[in-house]
């Protein structure tokens, strides 16, 4: 699989482009993280990947296929798209019917679609006991797990998630993380959208910086924070101090595990 | 369709029904609603027609916008004009003045929301309502529901845009196929949006309470005042439905 966005911009009202003359090629099996301020055009651009919106100029390929010769509903079953708190599509009276939904739609037979739900909530670690119950009545963890798992059963080959880790705890984060890490494992290609410069440099393997719809940077995450016009994530501004105080460390650091182990090192020293 | 629902939004501008209080508007379309059914003759027809035409013009908004707002009940007067034919409306005229009199009301009330802040109208309402507080009616509280409500009206719209694209994101076909699909392909977005108004609304009174309302007596933010403009506002609403009274029991 080879997604390749070719000088791609979306306008929402004639004039105003929300995302301008943007190119990028995605790789299988790796995880991206899209990082840039609200309104800088991260969940367009996810929106435009998935086929949901066509570009207002320039071309997206799929395996050197243009996305306009590729029926449009098959796309999202080949790029899924989590939203920005998907708990709030779910509808079903049980969690394995709603993830039932998306293989259903697919054309699978309902006992296929049941079992490829069976295999996405294992996947996403959701423990069997919830599965008959109303999803309404999970947790917020636990209904966003169900919700990524409603897409993970369409076995798409790219999965574009919008903030999948809005407003969840670090457990929750590091849940979810491990199941896109699994998926990437698979074969998958992961693109996760996030606001936060933490979340992209502990979990992303590439990154690409958007600002005002503009494609700012894109590269190996460690290249990508080295530049100084990235915004910092929280380990590399405690990293920057200590810094100057005199104490020499490597740059950029990317998780607070990464810090300590360097700290540890130079007390070692 | 769904980001086109024009009802209950508020449209800034500058036209003569801005200048209108809130209490003329509101009886005004009481009683060109009233007008509307009242009328029977060709007569009649005409003059709520450039009624509602001259009262477009005063409010500057322009003809698209407001064909816009009929496009979500496009289907229901649709619906409702052919059970009128199917049974045993064989007369074409009344056919048209029963269309009419679903547009023309659509129509005269989405003017009302254009031009007239939802504060302002629940504000309308309660003082023009305050005469029932003697018979404890809750005039406030009535106020209060129905300018929320309005409030919730782009709120939702937007969130239904959302679920929809979520839902589509999972292969849905949304209005595609029979009829019987296509009902059953509303379930997936009517569910999550009525779960969400609920808790929108369950948190919205929550954050109420924590600030106190309900807790004394309230004062009006902006006082109500009637203007000369005001008087020639009731004058041709009165006069509008005496034509057709007119018009129905004379003519």
């Amino acid at each position: 699989m080879k997604l390749r966005v070719e000088s791609v911009s979306y306008s929402y009202r004639k004039g105003v482009e929300a995302l301008s003359d943007v190119s990028f090629s995605v790789e299988q099996g790796t995880i991206y993280g899209i990082m840039g301020e609200t309104g800088s055009g991260k969940s367009t651009l996810l929106k435009l990947l998935n086929g949901l919106y066509t570009p207002t100029k320039g071309k997206i390929f799929l395996d050197d296929r243009e996305y306009s010769s590729i029926t449009k509903s098959t796309l999202p079953f080949r790029v899924g798209l989590v939203f920005q708190y998907p708990e709030s599509q779910l509808f079903e009276e049980s969690v394995i019917l709603d993830v039932a939904f998306g293989p259903k739609n697919k054309g699978r037979s309902k006992e296929e679609a049941i079992m490829d739900a069976e295999k996405a909530l294992v996947t996403v670690g959701l423990k069997k006991d919830k599965w008959n119950k109303s999803p309404f009545n999970l947790s917020g963890g636990e209904k966003r797990r169900a919700a990524l798992a409603g897409v993970i059963a369409m076995n798409p080959e790219v999965l574009v998630l919008d903030e999948i880790a809005a407003g969840l705890d670090k457990e929750g984060k590091d849940r979810i993380f491990s199941v896109l890490e699994k998926l990437k494992k698979e074969g998958k290609t992961i693109i996760f959208v996030s606001h936060s410069p933490d979340d992209v440099a502990r979990y992303a393997e590439r990154v690409l910086v958007l600002n005002k719809g503009k494609l700012k940077a894109e590269g190996e995450v460690r290249e990508v924070f080295s530049s100084p016009s990235v915004p910092k994530n929280q380990s590399e501004v405690i990293a920057s101090e200590i810094r100057e105080k005199g104490i020499n460390l490597p740059s950029p650091i990317l998780t607070l595990e990464e810090l300590s182990d360097e700290i540890v090192k130079v007390i070692d020293k | 369709m769904i980001r086109d629902v024009t009802l209950g939004r508020f449209l800034e501008g500058d036209g003569v029904l801005y200048k209108l209080d809130p209490r003329t508007k509101l009886m005004g379309l009481l009683l060109y609603i009233v007008s509307l059914f009242v009328f029977k003759t060709w007569l009649g027809f005409t003059l709520t027609l450039v009624f509602f035409l001259v009262l477009r013009k005063l409010s500057k908004i322009s003809f698209r916008y407001m064909l816009k707002g009929l496009k979500p009940v496009f289907f229901i007067i649709l619906f409702a004009t052919i059970l009128n034919v199917i049974l045993g409306q064989s007369d074409w005229t009344k056919t048209l003045f029963t269309l009419w009199r679903m547009i023309g009301a659509v129509f005269a009330s989405n003017l009302l929301t254009l031009t007239t802040r939802p504060r302002e109208i629940s504000d309308g309402l309660e003082k023009g309502l305050s005469f029932l507080s003697i018979i404890h009616f809750p005039v406030h509280e009535l106020a209060t529901i129905i300018s929320l409500a309005f409030r919730f009206i782009p709120i939702l719209t937007e969130e239904a845009g959302r679920v929809i694209d979520a839902q589509k994101s999972r292969g849905s076909k949304i209005g595609e196929g029979k009829i019987v699909d296509k009902a059953k392909s509303i379930m997936p977005i009517i569910i999550p949006l009525f779960i969400s108004a609920f808790r929108r609304s369950d948190e919205l009174a929550l954050a109420m309470d924590s600030r106190l309302y309900g807790s004394g007596k309230r004062s009006v933010w902006k006082k109500m005042e009637y203007s000369k403009i005001d008087i020639y506002g009731y004058m041709v609403s009165v006069l509008m439905l005496a034509l057709m009274i007119i018009d129905r029991c004379v003519l």
